[in-house]
């Protein structure tokens, strides 16, 4: 056991960003520690041959390294076939992106042959080492490798930068920055210098101005999405504000880096070029007042980064109480949705409008900030996105102060009228283990139901281009010899 | 140390939260499916009374198919089926587990064929009222229905006007806190007003206040609505400046009151019909009972 201990620990010294801590701290903190939950801080998984230690696209609040055998790391290309991009061994680690980044898994690893095994870390205890690591070194250096091979990963699979040299890849990884801003933070302001220019990784932005005294929205920028080139070939200060609508993270080229591409990727910049045009065609789908008003009511509380609301359709719902009573009924007593939310107009397809309702239940935020505090690592996430919170919850009431959809609440547990009664977190886990969530399967009208807001409302799919058109020859275009799309 | 067959996340049930997301409008296909099977059924029933007016009772027993030929019994026993068919709704509606189907679908059957239960009595009956009890024993069936009828309308007409007049969706209990301390608010405002302000926040203003739905239908927030009265009563020329704002003040609260004295009335009458319609489905019961053995054992 103790040697065990030994070498795992001699596994984590050799990773870059735990070296900087004693060999005795990694053993008894993240080896041996104990954790509140049945599962040890540490523990040794067995693969096996073809089976996949993570997949790409699934959430995660683990890490791991490779104990023994190898392993091949696969992404997935454009026409949805995995490729296999590095063959790993002992020592390697995976894992930590998502594990820290709160995202998505950015590669799959698969196991090769027989005898494979990994070691695999919980979130919890390695949050407490960071906590306790009061030079700041682990944090630093974990910061780093997470900038690092964010930005990698960025420039490999973002669409816009296809065919670029590698050089030029490698040039914006090296000068990039990884930039986290918190909701309403602007990026950059009307009438500023441009110096840089931005593609979106992950989140939510406004691009607005204001006419007179009336804001003007011009886009709404989501994932792989790209601003500030406009000003920066035309040399003139910013023509608009750029704020963030939700936590986001993006990615800073400087503008140097940009003027290089420029000229040496022409093709690159006439499909920012033509995209832009598509993104004003997009707008000018949604320039009615209603459509508007509904991305921006949606996005501004939120939503955009919700993975499954709870909605209830006004106009069906006969306020029967029933929802909150079928999620009573299931969870002891306690309902985890509460009616009371916001309240948004939207026009249908059909031009009808209709109103849908928000309440206060958990969405399963992309980035959620409920598991960032959690100092027992209670409140966790499947591989699917779907956060819940764990039977050893300690009920301290950080995960409830760290939702700003106030979407946690803490109940007593056990004895209710004990001098110091039990306290436990309760949040919405879409009824975990069961089919379908009990307020949607109890509404007796079909009003309240989850939806995924990216996907179910158009107007938030069709903001953003998913993909970039071709490229368009704008030479050409300003002769008038290609037609203007 | 912990060792399991395949990694804890690997090992999580699959897609449960894309299973319970919907990317896009669900097209539902129990409500036809209801729907249809309750329309095959009144079908059957009417060519099936049809059949024996013209063919096998009216001819060979000399009665009009009812309650005493084979036809009779059989949509008779038709009819006891669906009521329990529609009945047991009211069981599922409050069992609340996900077992059998979702509660919409529920009610659809209910709806379907609760409705039908109504065509099959009166088929079984005639239709004719026959003796007084059998009569009135029609009466009240035909009436739960005629509930549950209304009920159906009040479902769908009442929750489009009520939301049209919210400005934010408010549960019963919070309109009617609001509405306490709107009227409290508008009492502080008044009591210290002279004459002319009393007589123009009691008689000038509640006249130009038009109906909420009025204002609903044109997509008025209460603030809009407040405005457009206060601009209806001449506000401005009514009082001096410095009165303007407690006259702005008292438009707003009055306004306000109107739409939640609305809202309320919405929301009791959203439940107001389902006391009946219950009451009316156990008082059924037993004089089906009665029905049934009056008809087989008296």
């Amino acid at each position: 056991m103790t040697d065990l201990a030994d070498e795992w620990t001699a596994l984590l010294k050799a990773i870059p960003f735990l070296s900087s801590l004693p060999e005795q701290t990694l053993k008894e903190r993240l080896i041996l520690g104990k954790i509140p939950q049945a599962e040890q801080p540490a523990s040794l998984v067995e693969v096996d041959d073809g089976d996949f230690a993570i997949r790409e696209g699934e959430f995660g609040d683990t890490f791991y390294v490779c104990v023994q055998g190898a392993f091949a790391v696969e992404i997935w290309n454009d026409a949805g076939v995995p490729v296999e991009v590095a063959r790993i061994g002992r020592g390697a680690y995976f894992g930590e992106l998502a594990m820290i980044g709160r995202g998505t898994r950015t590669a799959s690893v698969r196991a090769i042959g027989a005898g494979c095994q990994v070691l695999e870390m919980y979130r919890g205890p390695f949050d407490r080492v960071l906590k306790d690591d009061k030079a700041g070194g682990v944090k630093k250096a974990l910061e780093a490798a997470y900038e690092r091979r964010t930005l990698e990963r960025f420039v490999q699979r973002n669409a816009y930068l296809e065919g670029m040299r590698e050089v030029d890849r490698k040039l914006i990884v090296d000068t990039g920055k990884l930039v986290r801003l918190e909701a309403f933070q602007d990026v950059y302001k009307a009438g500023e210098a441009p110096k840089s220019f931005y593609f979106v990784r992950q989140g939510f932005l406004k691009v607005w101005r204001t006419e007179g005294e009336v804001q003007s929205v011009l886009a709404y920028l989501r994932d792989n999405d790209f601003f500030g080139d406009l000003e920066l070939v035309e040399g003139r200060p910013r023509s608009s504000t750029v704020t963030a609508m939700e936590p986001v993270e993006i990615v800073e080229v400087p503008r140097s880096v940009f003027a290089g591409i420029y000229q040496r990727h022409p093709d690159t910049i006439k499909k920012f070029r033509r995209y832009e045009l598509d993104r004003q065609a997009e707008m000018g789908h949604l320039a009615s007042p209603t459509g508007m008003m509904f991305v921006k009511d949606l996005i501004e509380s939120g939503m955009g980064q919700a993975r499954s609301a709870l909605i209830i359709q006004m106009d069906a719902c006969t306020r029967c109480g029933n929802c909150v009573q079928a999620c009573s009924d299931l969870h002891d007593g306690y309902s985890r949705l509460i009616r009371r939310g916001k309240k948004l107009t939207r026009r249908e397809e059909r031009g009808a409008l209709e109103h849908l309702f928000f309440p206060n239940s958990c969405v399963h935020c992309r980035t959620p900030d409920c598991m960032t505090g959690c100092p027992v690592g209670s409140i966790a996430r499947d591989k699917d996105g779907e956060v819940f919170i764990k039977d050893f919850c300690v009920g301290c009431g950080a995960c409830a102060k760290g939702c700003e959809f106030g979407n946690i609440s803490m109940i007593v547990i056990g004895d209710k009228k004990a001098a110091k009664p039990q306290r436990k977190a309760s949040k919405c886990d879409i009824c975990k283990g069961y089919e379908q969530a009990n307020c949607v399967f109890n509404c007796p009208t079909g009003a309240i139901i989850r939806v995924d807001p990216n996907e179910y409302f158009e107007e938030l799919h069709r903001t953003p281009s998913a993909k970039p058109s071709p490229p368009v020859d704008l030479v050409a275009m300003a002769a008038g010899s290609e037609k203007r799309p | 140390m912990t060792s399991t067959s395949a990694p804890a996340a690997a090992a999580a049930k699959d897609g449960a939260l894309k299973k319970k997301t919907l990317t896009r409008k669900e097209r539902r296909i129990d409500k036809p499916v209801a729907w249809l099977g309750a329309s095959l059924c009144a079908v059957c029933s009417i060519a099936l009374w049809s059949l024996s007016r013209t063919r096998f009772d009216l001819p060979s027993l000399g009665r009009a198919p009812g309650g005493g030929t084979p036809v009779g019994y059989a949509l008779g026993a038709l009819t006891v089926f669906l009521y329990a068919v529609a009945g047991a709704y009211a069981w599922r509606h409050r069992r609340r587990v996900q077992e059998l189907a979702m509660t919409r679908t529920w009610m659809e059957v209910h709806l379907a064929f609760g409705l039908l239960s109504g065509l099959t009595a009166v088929l079984h009956s005639g239709p004719k009222l026959g003796a007084p009890a059998h009569g009135a024993f029609l009466g009240a069936w035909l009436l739960l229905i005629g509930t549950g009828v209304v009920g159906k309308v009040i479902s769908v007409v009442v929750p489009r006007r009520l939301t049209r007049i919210e400005d934010e969706a408010l549960l019963v209990e919070d309109v009617v806190d609001r509405q306490k301390a709107m009227r409290t608010q508008v009492e502080e405002l008044l009591q210290d007003a002279d004459e002319a302000s009393l007589k123009i926040a009691n008689d000038v203003v509640p006249r130009k206040i038009a109906s909420p739905d009025w204002y609903g239908a044109r997509r008025m927030r209460h603030a809009d609505a407040a405005d457009a009265v206060y601009q209806a009563i001449g506000g401005d020329a009514l009082l001096s400046p410095e009165r303007r704002d407690w006259l702005k003040r008292v438009v707003a609260c009055l306004v306000e009151e109107a739409f939640l004295s609305r809202m309320l009335t919405y929301h009791y009458l959203l439940r107001a019909w389902v006391p009946v319609h219950v009451a009316l489905t156990f008082l059924c019961l037993p004089w089906l009972v009665f029905h049934v053995l009056a008809v087989f054992l008296l």
